[in-house]
């Protein structure tokens, strides 16, 4: 289990995650969604302590990343796959990060084999393709056969074949009880693999929703001469005519509700659907962050 | 095992397996060996002349100046690929104790040069052997006394360069810095008490890991910790920097 309270990081001036408070719960696999920018890689370095959190805390089952003793059986990350030394052997590199937690030498066997870099493995890590390289973190991550798992982009630089590898792989670890914390700025790369999604935006948290509920479309459109109370209480309404809000997030009986104990006259009121990457677009529209860099 | 044993192995495992680390070691052989026969070839001619002993080291002590560099760079790299690569970021994943993690380099990066070192300048005494012998005195013990004192020197030196490659972290710097350290800050030092004529600077001179280094090598013992106590300045720095700035 993560439990982030009020994360925020500055960098100088720039705030790249903000006042951000999450718990992620074991058995779900939760997507970290966000533009580039936006804060995710950040918040995942800041729950290992490799960048200390200008305030707010950071914890892995309660504990700070620190204070674990073997880190490694506890959480297994992959915050970036080009991290290793170019001239070692996948085998080499695994079996340093081995030692250093004192898991045996068979482990790191198996996790070559579960991620088909057994045969590679003898090889310098810097002949390997991005998607190797995402093989070989991710036998990193879960080589101390940990309870909770953070990747950051795994999918980039897998092959059809390694996305769909990596999907059953999550989907699985999560089905044995897992928490399973995973980052991408792809809608898509997320919509048959997270059970959860959090959504950020310029370091802020936009959306928390269940896929679920995010699948359910969960648009409503609703029309009527006097919408403006409505609106007022509903952060996620927007106007979408002069008489028409689109509210996110609602289902239409809780409008139908809303509307019925504001005393509102209603001539339409009906759901609307919208792809998961429409939604997604809509939330993060405005926080997209112009001439940002990944 | 504890985690600084832990650490320490992991460490370990990373130095050998890369192959730089035993071009290091073959590189800092071969350029012992040449300096030291060279040097053998010089004094055995002037011996021939003077007709003084000596003791079959001397020549080595030569050749400890150039290989200080090959263990120096050695040491520095420990770290500050660990930066190029990024691989700092497992690194610290698997050791997320800065003190620890640096203790295991030093301890790893130290014992490695400390045995390369004394390998290379048993060999580097070897091979001056023949032009030297018949002029010189061959006490064994003291000999290898030498010898494990070199060995101590360039162990020093090693560790020192792990320490400021932790504090600069990349490696042009912190090469410049320990070259600046070790071969230039005694000479300016003491060009500067020429001109000042403040005598001081020399004896800060004779302090510096250079001219310290020397002495130690030349039988001083309290040299030997002087140079150590830049060695963990150096890393005591370098874990200060580290707990200090994100990854
Ligand atoms: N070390 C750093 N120094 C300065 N700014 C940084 C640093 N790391 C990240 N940032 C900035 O913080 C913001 C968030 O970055 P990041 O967490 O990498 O976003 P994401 O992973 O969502 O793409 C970006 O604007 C980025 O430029
Ligand atoms: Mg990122």
């Amino acid at each position: 289990m993560i439990t982030l309270r009020g994360l925020t990081k500055r960098y100088g001036g720039k705030t790249a995650v903000d006042d951000l408070t999450l718990e992620l719960t074991p058995g779900t696999v939760t997507g970290f969604l966000g533009p580039n920018g936006a804060g995710k890689s950040t918040t995942m370095r800041a729950i290992l302590g490799l960048d200390a959190p200008t305030s707010g805390t950071a914890l892995i089952d309660g504990r700070r990343y620190a204070d674990l003793h073997r880190p490694l059986r506890t959480i297994g990350a992959l915050l970036d796959a080009k991290a290793v030394h170019p001239a070692r052997s996948g085998r080499d590199h695994l079996r340093a990060v081995a030692l250093s937690q004192a898991i045996p030498f068979s482990r790191v066997e198996e996790v070559l084999a579960l991620t088909g870099m057994t045969d590679a493995a003898r090889r310098r890590a810097g002949t390997y393709s991005l998607g190797m390289s995402q093989r070989l973190g991710i036998a990193g991550a879960l080589l101390g056969d940990p309870q909770v798992l953070m990747l950051d982009e795994p999918v980039n630089g897998l092959d059809p074949d390694g996305v769909r590898w990596i999907r059953t792989l999550l989907r699985s670890l999560a089905a044995e009880g897992r928490t399973v914390f995973i980052s991408s700025h792809l809608m898509s790369e997320m919509e048959r693999t997270a059970d959860r999604l959090v959504i950020l935006g310029q370091g802020r948290l936009i959306a928390d929703e269940t896929m679920e509920r995010l699948l359910a479309g969960a648009q409503v459109r609703v029309r009527g001469p006097q919408l403006r109370p409505l609106a007022e209480i509903l952060r996620a309404a927007r106007w979408t005519g002069p008489d028409e809000l689109t509210i996110a997030g609602h289902t239409t009986e809780e409008i139908g509700r809303r509307a019925h104990e504001l005393g509102l006259v209603l001539s339409e009121l009906r759901s609307v659907e919208s792809s998961l990457e429409e939604s997604y677009m809509r939330l993060t529209a405005n926080s997209i962050e112009y001439g940002a860099q990944a | 095992m504890n985690a600084l044993g832990r650490a320490a192995r992991a460490e370990w495992q990373k130095l050998r397996s890369i192959r730089s680390t035993w071009w290091f070691g073959g590189g800092a052989l071969l350029t012992m060996v040449l300096v030291a026969v060279m040097e053998a070839e010089d004094t055995a001619s002037f011996l021939a002349r003077e007709g003084r002993p000596v003791e079959p080291v001397s020549s080595v002590l030569e050749g400890v100046e150039w290989v200080q560099l090959i263990f120096g760079s050695f040491g520095m790299l420990a770290m500050t690929s660990e930066y190029a690569t990024r691989s700092i970021v497992v690194t610290l994943a698997c050791t997320p104790s800065r003190v620890r993690l640096l203790l295991a380099k030093t301890a790893v990066v130290g014992a490695a040069v400390f045995a390369a070192g004394g390998l290379v300048a048993a060999l580097g005494t070897a091979a001056s052997v023949p032009q030297l012998h018949s002029y010189g005195e061959f006490d064994a013990v003291q000999v290898a006394g030498r010898i494990l004192v070199i060995a101590a020197y360039l162990a020093l030196i090693a560790v020192l360069a792990v320490g400021l490659g932790t504090l600069i972290r990349r490696s042009a710097g912190t090469i410049t810095l320990l070259f600046a350290l070790v071969y230039i800050l005694p000479f300016g030092l003491e060009g500067l008490a020429r001109t000042l004529s403040a005598e001081f600077l020399t004896t800060v001179a004779r302090y510096t890991p250079g001219p310290a280094g020397e002495r130690f090598m030349a039988g001083e013992w309290a040299f030997g910790l002087v140079l150590g106590g830049w060695a963990v300045t150096a890393v005591s720095a370098g874990m200060w920097v580290m707990r200090k700035r994100d990854a």
